[in-house]
């Protein structure tokens, strides 16, 4: 009778043990899971940064186009575009985010003087970057919901139990927003 | 007991469909006054004539036919509360243009009262129907013709013109719809296996009882809507007024 019980106990407990090794592992994965989703969906956006960082230079090599800028602004640009030239590849997700939020609010102070003066677009070549870029543009907005959609599944999943628990000990951060900035 | 059973069944028949359903491409939510297209030429502002829509048709289906790529044409009078670039993109991907996994749908979105326009690419013809190159193909068809009256010509000119590309140029899978083996049931042979085994499972439990939710279930199991594949975009394309 009381063999029984001790075995009964045992297995029982062996069950718990084994339930909550599971429920680790799934919650491991799935963390993992998300967060790389958050990092695939703000490489698309990387990728598309980089191609604003290196058409905006093309587009002002081009003849009177320049002059349409104003002269802060275009520091501001040269400078972030610097900047993500030499030191973005070696910065987390969260800082690179952080970073580009400045660098499309500049973005969008230069299209929109592109915008405002049709004059620009004088030569055949010069539409096409700025078509290109628009492109770009357009491109950031759309992954720009995808990215926040998957970083929002991230931040809700460490947030949760029983995820919460395990987060901390296996060093997953919150992941950042990519804001629309000023 | 048999109750039981039947109840048991109808649980794990219900889980198994459930699952596969979350696990297929998310559905995106409608967002209000995003359009569901139930052909490849829908004119929501009675610009184009029964033959405009009657020609353009014809070249989507075509396109559709020798290529898989799916073009879906909208006209509309606004695309108010939304800019025409997030209209596109909603529309593109609620209705899912293009098929699915080759994502190679476009959609040609026009209008009239705002004077805007918009061809959004899927991913999948990014490489041939780049930004500049859509561009240029509205600039030389759809711009002179966005006039009372021009909007068929210039839409069937386009069509045509990107048709041609896609029919040419396009270089991934054409095959027809991933295959069905019965073409009017949207479902390849590993939805069927899966079906299969589900049917098989609840019938023999509950001695056919539990069956009749699980056909409903296949009927609304889809791609994408109106016929079109579930297709992707990103964003790319051109627009302008």
């Amino acid at each position: 009778m009381v063999e029984r019980k001790g075995l009964l106990v045992g297995v029982v407990a062996l069950a718990v043990i084994v339930v909550l090794v599971l429920t680790v592992v799934l919650s491991y994965n799935s963390l993992i899971s998300k967060d790389q989703n958050v990092n695939n969906k703000w490489s698309n956006i990387e990728v598309e940064i980089q191609r604003q960082v290196e058409l905006v230079p093309q587009l002002l090599q081009q003849e009177n186009v320049s002059m349409y800028f104003e002269q802060g602004l275009l520091e501001n640009i040269t400078s972030l575009r610097t900047q993500w030239l030499n030191t973005m590849a070696d910065r987390s997700v969260n800082e690179q985010v952080n970073f580009s939020t400045e660098f499309m609010v500049q973005m969008g102070a230069f299209m929109s003087v592109v915008e405002s003066y049709p004059a620009i677009q004088s030569t055949d070549t010069i539409r096409d970057i700025i078509v290109s870029l628009e492109g770009t543009q357009n491109r950031i907005a759309a992954a720009r919901i995808f990215y926040n959609d998957a970083v929002n599944e991230y931040n809700t999943a460490i947030l949760s139990f029983p995820n919460n628990m395990l987060a901390g000990t296996f060093g997953f951060e919150q992941a950042s927003y990519f804001q629309q900035g000023q | 007991m048999v109750v039981g059973l039947a109840v048991l069944a109808i649980v794990i028949g219900g889980t198994i469909a459930a699952t596969y359903m979350v696990l297929r491409p998310s559905d995106t939510g409608r967002d209000e006054g995003i359009p569901e297209l139930k052909y490849y030429t829908t004119d929501l502002a009675g610009v184009l004539t029964e033959s405009d829509l009657y020609y353009i048709d014809e070249i989507c289906y075509e396109v559709n036919l020798n290529s898989s790529c799916e073009i879906a044409v909208v006209v509309v009078n606004s695309t108010q509360p939304y800019d025409i670039n997030y209209y596109a993109l909603r529309t593109f991907q609620y209705n899912g243009i293009g098929k699915e996994g080759r994502d190679n749908g476009v959609l040609v979105v026009v209008a009239t009262d705002d004077g805007s326009w918009r061809i959004e690419v899927g991913y999948g013809l990014e490489g041939i129907l780049t930004d500049v190159r859509v561009n240029r193909l509205a600039q030389e068809y759809l711009l002179p013709n966005m006039t009372a009256g021009g909007y068929g010509d210039g839409l069937f000119e386009l069509t045509f013109a990107m048709g041609m590309i896609m029919e040419t140029e396009y270089s991934g899978d054409r095959g027809t719809d991933r295959t069905y083996p019965i073409s009017w049931i949207p479902l390849t042979w590993g939805d069927w296996a899966l079906v299969g085994v589900a049917y098989i499972f609840l019938a023999v439990v509950t001695k056919g009882w539990a069956l009749r939710p699980l056909l409903f279930l296949i009927a609304i199991m889809s791609g994408g809507r109106g016929g079109f594949g579930g297709g992707r975009s990103g964003g790319g394309g051109a627009s302008g007024r």
